[in-house]
């Protein structure tokens, strides 16, 4: 609970879980608490080698990730190339009592739908440590994962792809024509698998200072 | 006096978020001394109290909210408890109406929805058109409306070349509609860009932006 508050706390703009006035934690504690009863994961993910690559994009078997940044990314990584694909949904019940509270309490939902943020990233980064904890791939080393519309990766067509690769719709998880995924709490991401991995992002070299996704100063 | 004490104390419940004390004002009053207009009056000054200290960073955006959730149960206990189910509010007809929605192909309507709160609670009449709708639904209810604002909320980048062809069809069909528009993407500049009248950085600074475009004594 420590660990959901404090990251709740700060999406919907405390510094911390400790400086949550008392009467409002309790609050805070018990949307929480009704938001663990809604989670309903499911996710769905694929493995392909990479079969081509240029300086514009990455190619396996079935999908084209079209992002010259993490095409360059390559040239810090040693052969033989993964790319391991995944998404993943909280569910459609998450969605629903969000909505829901909106009529009844702004708070409520709008804490809700910080903690449906929070666990969706959560879930995403425990299906990645699982990804690249299978015996498979005890002999890779792994990029960070990275999202249509990080980076160069447009919105679309990435997420067509992804999409059209992995058929999420088995999971219960649609793509609008914009991009948007529907249920809203919901994730699709790549991960690349190399030999050696010397560069896990390209943000060391991308100029993009006030990048939301950068994770390299 | 006794009314004015009533009203002062809706307006602290509202801003201090606290229900129990909204509801024992509620009690005191009598409809045939109070009128709807005085108690939103009151309930809106609570909600404006609550936007100064979120200016100032007394509040964050959750005691903003929880004074949004205050304001609407006043409006209900108003509504349900001492004027009936349709109260006939005068004035509310001269109200200024304003359309808000977000755009095709987004479907995150949570700044949305507390734009609309807030814009109810400053004194607009506001049509929620919920989530990605098609530009023809948003033409159809400036038709019936006859809005003076349109708010669209876009959370995306690639909805935003839809959003720019709405504006222009919004422009030549209702030029007398002014468009506003907010989202992570935007900016006053990108605003300008697409076509929009302003730019509404949050909900906390909407009002003012609407009030330059649409005064509240508009008829």
């Amino acid at each position: 609970m420590d660990y959901l508050l404090s990251h709740v706390a700060q999406k919907v703009g405390y510094p911390s879980g400790e400086t949550i006035p008392e009467d409002k934690k309790k609050k805070v504690q018990s949307i929480i608490e009704k938001g663990l009863t809604c989670i309903e994961t499911r996710y769905i993910y694929k493995a392909t080698p990479v079969v081509s690559r240029d300086s514009l994009s990455i190619s396996g078997k079935g999908i084209v990730i079209e992002s010259p940044k993490w095409a360059t990314l390559l040239n810090h990584m040693q052969a033989p190339f993964i790319l391991y694909c995944f998404t993943l949904t909280l569910g459609k019940k998450m969605d629903e009592v969000i909505q829901a509270s909106q009529e009844t309490s702004l708070f409520e939902a709008f804490v809700m739908d910080a903690f449906g943020s929070v666990i969706t990233e959560y879930e995403a980064d425990q299906l990645a440590h699982y990804l690249t904890g299978r015996p498979e791939a005890q002999l890779y080393e792994f990029s960070r994962r990275f999202s249509p519309g990080y980076c160069d990766w447009k919105l679309q067509p990435g997420q067509d792809r992804l999409f059209h690769f992995l058929k999420p719709e088995a999971i219960g998880l649609t793509c609008l024509s914009s991009g948007a995924m529907v249920p809203v709490k919901s994730i699709s991401a790549v991960m690349i698998a190399a030999r050696k991995v010397k560069k896990t992002s390209p943000c060391f070299f991308c100029n993009e200072d006030a990048c939301a996704h950068r994770r390299w100063k | 006096m006794k009314n004015r004490l009533i009203m002062t104390s809706m307006e602290d419940s509202v801003f201090l978020y606290a229900p129990e004390k909204l509801h024992e004002a509620f009690q005191q009053i009598k409809s045939d001394t109070c009128s709807p207009g005085d108690i939103l009056t009151a309930l809106a000054r609570g909600i404006d109290k609550a936007r100064k200290h979120f200016r100032t960073g007394t509040y964050s955006i959750p005691e903003f909210l929880l004074a949004i959730d205050a304001y609407r149960e006043g409006v209900n206990l108003m509504k349900h408890h001492l004027f009936g189910k349709q109260p006939k509010e005068a004035g509310d007809e001269q109200k200024p109406h304003i359309v808000i929605g977000v755009v095709e192909g987004d479907v995150h309507d949570m700044g949305k929805n507390i734009v609309s709160a807030v814009m109810e609670a400053c004194g607009y009449r506001v049509l929620d058109m919920g989530n990605n709708v098609p530009n023809d639904l948003f033409l159809d209810a400036l038709t019936t409306t006859n809005a003076g604002v349109l708010a669209l909320s876009c959370m995306m980048s690639t909805p935003m070349d839809n959003m720019k062809g709405l504006i222009g069809m919004v422009k030549k069909l209702f030029p007398k509609t002014a468009v506003i528009v907010g989202g992570a993407p935007f900016d006053a500049n990108l605003a300008l860009r697409i076509g929009a009248d302003g730019y509404a950085e949050s909900a906390i600074a909407i009002p003012e932006e609407t009030r330059k475009l649409l005064p509240l004594s508009t008829v």
